[in-house]
């Protein structure tokens, strides 16, 4: 290969692999996969715009949080805010409440492109990109929950950086984490979140995707699921598993390991 | 030493990091391009096998087999398979593609009656003759490479080579690396 070429397909699959959205790695990391409960607080959700395979506008509905939040035990302390945007925008958090210290962050690409975000004029390092394969019937398939920890006291700012002028919804609620506890169901199988020590109940919350392709929380076996992502971390290739209700039963959908 | 750095350099690509994936490259280019230069008529189309190949690699990260470890053999499948029609695979990128400098065209030597009856072989049979006797890998090798059992590799081994021996000389067929 020529130098020039040579370089320049290099540079290309290294900026391909950069810019694409990756799982995160905390997924499959049992102690801190948690998921289940909560109070809160939270107002109802909004439409934003999103655009069918054709560009035409379609309703889209970016719920805010009601019962849970990343797989984590938390408690709310504002209203959500549920906004929507296209390119490069600043979103205003006002104060950050009495009593919060995070604020958690759900984003939806609304269609495809390259986004990034932070808090205040720190944009995080990682980038989340929406392939226009993601669009099914004119729905994106996948958001993104994401956590902005110790934020400190005072006023703030979501950033959002949309690369092309690319559109997107997003939900952010100041929060906190709660202490951490499980409950039996009637087969005697407790379910909840890790506790932060590591020790796991028998279902282990999670959220997966329905048959309609919607976002769906649930649990999984947790004796199965390590061995998936045991599985997962030797092969780095996906794995499914099926999500059930908290009756340990019921099939709600599936959860992925890896994408 | 390749299997596990390339194990190694995979995770981490998954995980984001371009330069691992770089690595890759940088590490099997070159028998990819000289695989390449095998099934396609020119120097430029080879090299757009070679760009298409890591892009289909990234693009199909989830069902990427590795052989002992090492992604080489998927990666000349798929070269085998983008080579096959070029243009066709090349569509999906061709908007990364028209991005990068025109590659140097080179002449190459005329093809060999070999080369010249690998491209007459179906898919399928071309993907295992190339593995086997151009790239010298074992039938379980190859089985794990294409995702197949190791007996329809014996028998499209069997096939692909009856066919070529109406064409080739049988020394040609007995040779396990290039």
């Amino acid at each position: 290969m020529t130098d020039d070429y040579d370089s320049s397909v290099r540079q290309m699959l290294v900026t391909q692999v950069a810019t694409t959205r990756v799982p995160s790695r905390r997924r499959f990391l049992l102690g801190s996969t948690i998921a289940f409960v909560l109070s809160g607080a939270v107002a109802g959700g909004t439409v934003a715009a999103i655009a069918d395979s054709n560009g035409k506008p379609q309703p889209y509905t970016l719920s805010p949080p009601t019962t849970e939040f990343d797989h984590r035990e938390t408690q709310f302390f504002s209203e959500t805010i549920v906004t929507s945007g296209v390119g490069d925008e600043s979103i205003n958090l006002g104060e950050r409440p009495e009593g919060a210290t995070e604020v958690t962050f759900e984003f939806q690409c609304t269609s495809p492109g390259t986004f990034r975000w932070g808090i205040d004029e720190v944009l995080e390092s990682m980038s989340y990109r929406c392939e226009a394969d993601q669009f099914i019937n004119g729905k994106a398939t996948g958001s993104t929950r994401y956590v902005f920890r110790d934020v400190d006291a005072g006023p703030h700012t979501i950033e959002v950086e949309a690369l092309g002028d690319a559109s997107w919804g997003l939900t952010a609620t100041w929060a906190k984490q709660l202490d951490v506890r499980w409950q039996t169901n009637d087969r005697g199988q407790t379910f909840g979140i890790a506790m932060p020590g590591g020790a796991t109940p028998d279902l282990i919350a999670a959220t997966g995707v329905n048959a309609s392709g919607d976002r769906v929380d649930g649990y999984l076996v947790t004796a199965d699921f390590e061995k998936r992502v045991d599985e997962y971390n030797q092969t780095e290739t996906t794995k499914e598993l099926p999500l059930v209700a908290s009756d340990g039963v019921t099939e709600l959908g599936t959860y992925r390991i890896g994408g | 030493m390749d299997a596990t750095t390339d194990a190694a350099d995979w995770a981490r690509a998954v995980r984001g990091n371009g330069e691992s994936f770089g690595l890759i490259f940088d590490r099997h280019r070159d028998r990819v391009l000289r695989h390449s230069l095998r099934l396609v008529p020119s120097w430029h189309d080879a090299e757009e096998v070679v760009a298409v190949t890591f892009l289909e690699a990234w693009r199909k990260r989830d069902s990427v087999r590795f052989v002992d470890g090492s992604v080489l053999p998927w990666l000349l499948v798929t070269a085998t398979n983008v080579a096959r029609n070029v243009s066709r695979s090349a569509r999906r990128y061709r908007a990364l593609l028209d991005k990068l400098p025109e590659p140097e065209e080179r002449a190459l030597h005329p093809d060999s009656d070999a080369v010249a009856a690998l491209r007459d072989l179906s898919l399928a049979d071309r993907q295992v003759i190339t593995l086997s006797v151009l790239e010298g890998y074992s039938e379980a090798e190859i089985a794990a490479a294409l995702g197949i059992a190791k007996g329809t590799v014996k028998s499209r081994l069997s096939r692909a080579k009856s066919r070529l021996a109406s064409q080739l000389s049988p020394a040609l067929l007995e040779r396990t690396s290039s």
